[in-house]
């Protein structure tokens, strides 16, 4: 019951800059590792290369759970949770509804909606149309989002975004309980008490 | 759980959000609606005689049907990828979903719209140009079989075009030419069906079946390729 992530010597270019030049590290399951740097540093670029969403210009990234190698950048999207700022959700669509849609993509296996719904304060509001929600409600209903699906690798991008210190504090709950299920937990930061949560730091140079 | 279910899921959502917000429904309903006035107040103009004036209805009928069709088509079934990107929920539905349930589910939900459409323009058409369908099978069959060649290349072209920074005008850039051998099978097909050639049409089958065909057989390989290349498009 394992997770382990390599990356290594990845390079990252947007145009002509390059944003990342040869980042290696290894990270693996029971930890919480915060990524830190200044703005454009590649904070969010480095989430999204372990999701999959973007593919590295040079160097490889691997991601074993359980034994299986989920590396190539379609297993990693499925493998992985993502809560980042430009993630939108159906406002057309109640919060319950979206949640329920996409785990109908990953075959309703998903942890139950109201259990999720309750555990990121949105026990009350699940029904009402993500259209009325705050946006810190929103970013609620991301985290729940990203943890339906029990992933074993949560990808936090600025996940204290918006959210009152309530909701700061039941973020940091729900981090502590993935970690210590075994799993690993990347926090993208800039935020002190955020980065306060992590095993280990990686400072991203820019 | 299946693809199939995936598929389903999609679907469902497409139309539950159509249902709720009714985007596509107003801008494609208004667009059919102007599209059949102007064609009536235009005919309604012409004054040769009765039997002239009914050949050179039934000659542009076809043609007058395609063209609603391909607008139609233009106007609101590339915008599923692209709506998804401007929204920002294609980054979700790229880490939840399976590429070809995803590209399915939506192709599905604009054949849909395109048939309930073209289900609507056809009869109100023919019915303004004074057109007496000799053959309803094969006028249905041409219909459904070339909006669903339509809808699978504007729902690849949709997603191809979502990914670039030029969407102007592309869209219908590259869509025309791809489905062109599709809009004269279709047009041939139709104006088969409606009895524009009369001489030919006494046993539909046996003389223009080869038009269905040829829309069903561009359907399969629209669909096939489309399902092939759509996850290196949609993973980029």
């Amino acid at each position: 019951m394992a997770v382990a992530l390599r990356i290594d010597s990845v390079v990252k270019r947007y145009g002509a800059r390059p944003v990342l030049k040869k980042l290696s590290f290894q990270a693996t399951g029971g930890e919480i590792l915060v990524v830190a740097g200044p703005n454009g540093s590649g904070k969010s670029t480095l989430l999204r290369l372990v999701a999959g969403l973007v593919r590295p210009g040079s160097g490889s990234i691997s991601l074993e759970i359980d034994g299986t190698d989920v590396s190539d950048p379609g297993s990693r999207r499925r493998a992985v949770g993502l809560v980042a700022p430009e993630i939108a959700l159906y406002p057309e669509l109640s919060g319950r509804e979206n949640l329920d849609y996409f785990d109908a993509l990953r075959g309703r296996t998903g942890l139950p909606a109201g259990e999720l719904l309750e555990a990121v304060g949105l026990g009350k509001r699940g029904g009402d149309l993500v259209s009325a929600y705050s946006t810190g409600m929103r970013q609620r209903l991301r985290i729940a989002l990203a943890l339906r699906h029990r992933p074993r690798v949560l990808l936090l991008d600025e996940p204290g975004l918006a959210l009152d210190a309530k909701g700061g504090e039941m973020l940091r709950t729900l981090v502590d309980a993935h970690r210590e299920a075994g799993n690993l937990v990347l926090v993208a930061t800039n935020d002190s008490r955020e980065a306060a949560w992590g095993d280990r730091t990686i400072v991203l140079a820019g | 759980m299946s693809w199939l279910a995936e598929t389903t899921a999609v679907l469902a959502k497409e139309a539950r959000s159509e249902w709720r917000t009714r985007v596509a429904a107003a801008s494609l309903g208004l667009f059919v609606a102007g599209a059949l006035a102007l064609i009536g107040l235009a005919f309604a103009r012409l004054s040769p005689s009765p039997e002239l004036r009914l050949e050179i209805n039934t000659q542009i009928a076809a043609a007058l049907l395609w063209l609603v069709i391909l607008f139609t088509a233009a106007t609101g079934l590339g915008r599923a990828f692209l709506v998804e990107e401007e929204r920002g929920t294609a980054i979700a539905l790229r880490l939840h979903g399976r590429p070809t349930a995803v590209w399915t589910g939506k192709f599905l939900a604009n054949t849909a719209q395109i048939l309930l459409l073209s289900a609507v323009t056809a009869p109100i058409l023919f019915q303004i140009l004074g057109v007496d369908v000799r053959h309803p099978v094969p006028l249905v069959l041409s219909v459904a079989l070339g909006c669903t060649g339509v809808a699978a290349v504007f729902s690849f072209t949709g997603a191809v075009v979502a990914q670039t920074s030029a969407r102007g005008g592309l869209l219908a850039a590259l869509s025309f030419p791809v489905l062109l051998p599709q809009f004269a099978s279709g047009v041939d097909s139709t104006l088969r069906a409606i009895g524009f050639r009369a001489t030919l049409s006494t046993d539909f089958w046996s003389t223009s079946g080869g038009g269905i065909v040829q829309l069903a057989s561009y359907d399969a390989i629209a669909i096939t390729a489309a399902l092939l290349l759509f996850e290196h498009i949609w993973n980029e």
